[in-house]
């Protein structure tokens, strides 16, 4: 039996032009980046998913309840921007329910462009300085626009988890959407990754995001969020991650 | 002595050891909340890799800025490491952090075939990195 999933929003809002969502996987490099975007452009809590399929909790915060995925919304310039961000790991099996119904929404929504944030594990990451941002997206001319602004297409290999499975369903239901994968720890928070990714997008869309802060306060990110990527960890089993140190059949 | 004495004697005993123990452990849990050290560590996030030659574990000691505040050893066949944060990590409003964070405490058992003196721990961005090398007897195997 499906899980009934609910899209509750406290106001009326105009169709997003971009939408950005930032789900608990690899370095938690999604909900940093997301968090942080919500503060940068002052975006205001306008609603939450909700469903009996991810674990039964709330969070406070100044004393005031919060849905653990909640709906960010405002405008920075012209457009109206929509971010999705989740508090909680997503389980298992919960993926595929969740990702179409929030493709489903989307296109109810009449969305524009549709960001998934988040990273690739690397196993050298602490040599890496910057992290380098991939793309990987359903629609040729996303990739082939990221290409002109720096950001290289993942050229080969399985995606796992959360955000292939929305690839898939935009890719069923043609919906624009772009995935921005920064080079980042498997199993530590990454906010410098968490930055990239925001860098990229930053580049893609032409505006302003500043990541100072995520970079200075780096050590302090990850000392909060042990626990959840503890969680987060726990919940990637089975989701797919697996496969991406795996040469597909199809070089054979 | 008699019977009956030595054994009022033990009685009394007995019930001396029993109001000791109870203060004792009133006197601990009435303590406990301001001092219970191990409320004030955790365990880092880590990882250990498994090589035909070493093992490398990476703890997480986000919080820890000096390298003199990290103790790395090896005690019989267990890795246990002990950092101390640059400063108590406390996050307002959070009852479970009401005493703070001041320490991380890790502890890893190791196979028999470690090569202590050649033991290394780098601190890197706050991330530990200890390669542990192990003895290994190689043969070659003449391929017919």
């Amino acid at each position: 039996m499906r899980a009934e999933w609910i899209f509750s929003l406290y106001e009326e809002i105009p169709a997003p032009s971009l939408v950005v969502i930032g789900l608990p996987d690899v370095g938690l490099v999604g909900p940093i980046a997301t968090s942080h975007l919500v503060k940068q452009w002052g975006l205001r809590n306008i609603g939450y998913v909700d469903s009996p399929s991810i674990p039964p909790v709330i969070l406070f915060h100044e004393s005031s309840p919060l849905l653990p995925i909640r709906v960010y919304g405002g405008y920075k310039g012209n457009d109206f921007v929509l971010v999705i961000h989740s508090d909680v790991a997503i389980p298992p099996q919960a993926i595929h329910e969740l990702s179409s119904f929030l493709v489903s929404t989307l296109l109810e929504k009449k969305a524009g462009r549709l960001f998934l944030l988040g990273g690739i594990a690397v196993q050298d990451r602490l040599n890496i300085q910057t992290p380098k941002t991939y793309a990987a997206s359903i629609d040729p001319e996303a990739l082939k626009y990221a290409r002109s602004k720096g950001i290289d297409p993942i050229q080969e290999g399985y995606i796992g988890g959360i955000y292939a499975q929305i690839l898939k369903e935009a890719f069923k239901n043609r919906l624009n959407v772009l995935a921005l994968l920064a080079e980042c720890f498997l199993n530590y928070p990454d906010p410098g990754a968490s930055a990239s990714t925001l860098q990229a997008f930053s580049k893609l869309t032409g505006k302003d995001v500043d990541v100072k802060q995520l970079i200075e306060q780096e050590e302090e990110i990850r000392l909060k969020l042990r626990e959840l990527m503890k969680r987060t960890m726990e919940s990637m089993k089975g989701t797919g991650k697996e496969y991406e140190y795996t040469i597909p059949a199809l070089y054979v | 002595m008699e019977e009956w004495v030595r054994r009022e004697i033990e009685e009394m005993l007995k019930e001396f050891k029993r109001l000791r123990d109870e203060f004792a452990r009133m006197e601990q849990e009435m303590l406990q909340p301001l001092f219970h050290p191990e409320e004030k560590t955790v365990v880092p996030l880590y990882e250990v890799r498994r090589e035909s030659d070493k093992i490398i574990v990476w703890a997480d000691l986000a919080g820890v800025r000096d390298k003199n505040n990290v103790d790395v050893r090896v005690e019989g066949r267990t890795l246990k490491i002990e950092a101390l944060f640059s400063k108590p990590f406390k996050l307002e409003g959070f009852t479970f952090l009401r005493e703070g964070l001041q320490r991380y405490k890790l502890e890893i058992p190791l196979p028999e075939n470690i090569d202590l003196d050649k033991i290394k721990a780098t601190l890197k961005k706050g991330i530990l990195e200890i390669e542990i090398p192990l003895k290994v007897e190689r043969f070659k195997i003449k391929v017919e």
